[in-house]
């Protein structure tokens, strides 16, 4: 029986049970794009920050992973004292060779007796290593007595080596004096590994006093804290409002990486204090708990019995009725905030000098927010009156500067680093363009090892 | 990791179907798998347990084929009006059709056609529902779903003439 079917019907019946196998490959690319979509859920912030740490861990590290290239120097030695006896042997007469027996031909050269001199080698050369050199001898001592021929041509040899070759046509037939042919062919190449090795630890060592990878330092600055934009939001919500910064500071640990002769990374961690004062340049009397309505400011309920102007700071609520603290016109608000910094920073040396170096430096800093007070203050009076909270408590900033090492000697660095740090994000809203950035002066004693 | 491999494991199979037929070729609709599971993973939130869950995955399937070959077709299909009963009244022996060869002339149908032909007659979308679907106009859909089901119409029949002579 042939069935006869619509066409729709006939790829719905087949293809109702349809089902296929993916290969594998789909879902290792599904995977694979999860993880990663994971990783990236880590807030950036973690990164600088693990780095910061991590700079930090290698650097107590440090210790340990340095002793390595000692041991390798240490090893080169043992290498040298646990040979067999005849190949130290074969390698001290090789450096015996080269240090001593020019001196000896030399002053064979001037008019010493050829006997004198043979009977000085073998002397010369048997307190450094007299077992082999005691062969030596008296193979020398034999030449001596059966072909007196063989010293004038020595007299012109620069080495023991040398020697032999020519001692040895004319002694074809001595056996003692084809095994010390030999025996000085086989000198040959343990010499060349031996002075190669010789260099090499040589090097390693040179290479160690070099390079000073670390360093660390305690830094202090003296900062100026600034804005591209000119007034702050408590500025802008008040008539005549203008907010300048002040001169802060920042203190804390620099910890340096020299990767090569240009690179080196510099990481640390820093208490950075940002402070900015806003004043009433108005005659008019401004109570502090009018600035409650911005809403990114909380007060404390006492700051309402202050109230500001360009002539000074009173206090209503003061015993005395009205008391003005100050006459001259430095009563501000100020908003300060101290961040904990921890920078990663990369630094391209632009100038190396015997004294001096110059590096560019550039990076950025993670800032964690410890303190958020916001206060009125006079001349002679400071009062804490709430907090901004409109502040991340996590920021970042660009920095950029020049640094200057002078070296007082192999470890110790005077260090002056101008920089500029531009805040990238520290306010979560009602910014009003207030962009905070500070100028400092950062210096400290270096110790480099 | 393993509740999403366990949703993997269980309907990948169904949900690879859905796009083979929606492709044009294998590869594509590995692809298509992979979109659709990455959509799947990231937006499982928001399946509000109604309706079966397996529809709500053939759904983000079918939405993810629709929408790699909306990017792709920057060749529009040119609207050709042609009369729907047209194609109705065939009929097939089916004997020697196999799925595979089923399958391999809808992946063989021009993009739009293949799309229109599979979520009108294989998945029971409605006209209206498909031109919201592909941004076109009920009345291409229609006529889309026509031109589909006369190519597909005139492959058969070209495949079961050559059949009989053999």
């Amino acid at each position: 029986m042939k069935s006869e079917k619509n066409i729709d019907r006939l790829f719905q019946e087949k293809m109702k049970n349809l089902e296929a196998v993916p290969s594998s490959k789909v879902w290792r690319g599904i995977e694979s794009k999860l993880q990663k979509k994971k990783r990236r859920v880590l807030p950036y912030w973690w990164l600088s920050g693990g780095v910061a740490a991590l700079l930090i861990i290698s650097l107590f590290l440090f210790p340990i992973i340095n002793d390595n290239p000692k041991d390798i120097i240490i090893d080169s030695k043992d290498v040298i004292t646990t040979t067999p006896e005849d190949l130290v042997k074969k390698v001290d007469t090789s450096k015996v060779n080269k240090s001593i027996i020019p001196q000896v031909f030399k002053e064979e050269e001037s008019d010493i007796a050829k006997k004198d001199l043979i009977k000085k080698e073998p002397n010369v050369i048997a307190t450094n290593t007299p077992s082999f050199i005691e062969k030596e001898e008296n193979v020398i001592i034999d030449n001596k007595n059966e072909d007196k021929k063989v010293l004038p041509i020595t007299e012109k040899g620069e080495s023991v080596i040398s020697l032999n070759k020519k001692i040895v046509p004319s002694n074809k037939n001595r056996d003692t004096i084809l095994k010390v042919k030999e025996k000085k062919k086989t000198t040959l190449l343990p010499k060349k590994d031996f002075i190669a090795e010789v260099n090499k630890s040589k090097d390693l060592v040179e290479e160690k006093d070099v390079l000073r990878n670390w360093s660390v330092s305690p830094v202090f600055a003296v900062l100026s804290s600034s804005s591209f934009a000119g007034s702050s939001p408590l500025a802008s919500s008040m008539p005549g409002g203008s907010t300048s910064g002040d001169n802060t500071y920042s203190y804390g640990v620099k910890v340096n990486y020299k990767m090569n002769s240009k690179w080196t990374i510099q990481t640390g961690i820093h208490v950075q204090k940002m402070s900015y004062s806003t004043k009433n340049n108005n005659s008019t009397e401004l109570p502090v708990s009018s600035i409650t309505a911005i809403n990114s400011v909380s007060l404390k309920p006492s700051s309402s019995s202050y109230s500001f102007n360009a002539n000074g700071l009173t206090n209503t609520s003061s015993p005395q009725g009205l008391m003005v603290f100050l006459t001259s016109n430095d009563a501000v608000i100020n908003q300060s905030f101290d961040y904990i910094e921890l920078p990663i920073e990369i630094k391209y040396n632009i100038f190396s000098g015997k004294k001096l170096s110059t590096h560019v430096v550039t990076g950025f800093s993670s800032l964690f927010l410890m303190t958020n007070k916001l206060s009125v203050k006079s001349e002679n009076f400071s009062q804490n009156i709430g907090e901004v909270n409109n502040l991340n408590s996590i920021n970042f900033s660009g920095n950029l500067g020049i640094d200057f090492d002078y070296y007082f000697d192999k470890h110790w660095t005077l260090n002056i680093n101008p920089m500029i740090k531009t805040q990238l994000s520290t306010f979560s809203e009602n910014t009003g363009n207030f962009k905070p950035y500070s100028i400092g002066v950062y210096s400290g004693i270096k110790y480099s090892f | 990791m393993t509740a999403q491999s366990q949703v993997y494991q269980l309907f990948s199979d169904k949900l690879f179907a859905v796009c083979l037929k929606y492709s044009n070729n294998y590869e594509d609709a590995e692809d298509t798998l992979q979109d659709s599971f990455l959509v799947i993973f990231d937006k499982i939130k928001q399946y509000k347990k109604k309706g079966s869950f397996e529809g709500w995955l053939k759904r983000i399937t079918i939405n993810t084929a629709i929408q790699k070959y909306r990017n792709k077709s920057t060749l529009q299909i040119v609207k050709e009006p042609v009369s729907d009963e047209e194609t109705n009244d065939i009929y097939f022996e089916d004997q020697h059709l196999t799925i595979d060869y089923l399958l391999n002339l809808i992946q063989q149908l021009p993009d739009r056609y293949r799309l229109i032909f599979n979520l009108y007659v294989l998945d029971n979308f409605s006209h209206k529902e498909i031109a919201e679907m592909l941004n076109i106009s009920e009345g291409t859909s229609k006529s889309n779903l026509s031109r589909a089901r006369a190519l597909l119409k005139n492959k058969i029949e070209a495949y079961q003439d050559k059949q009989q002579e053999a």
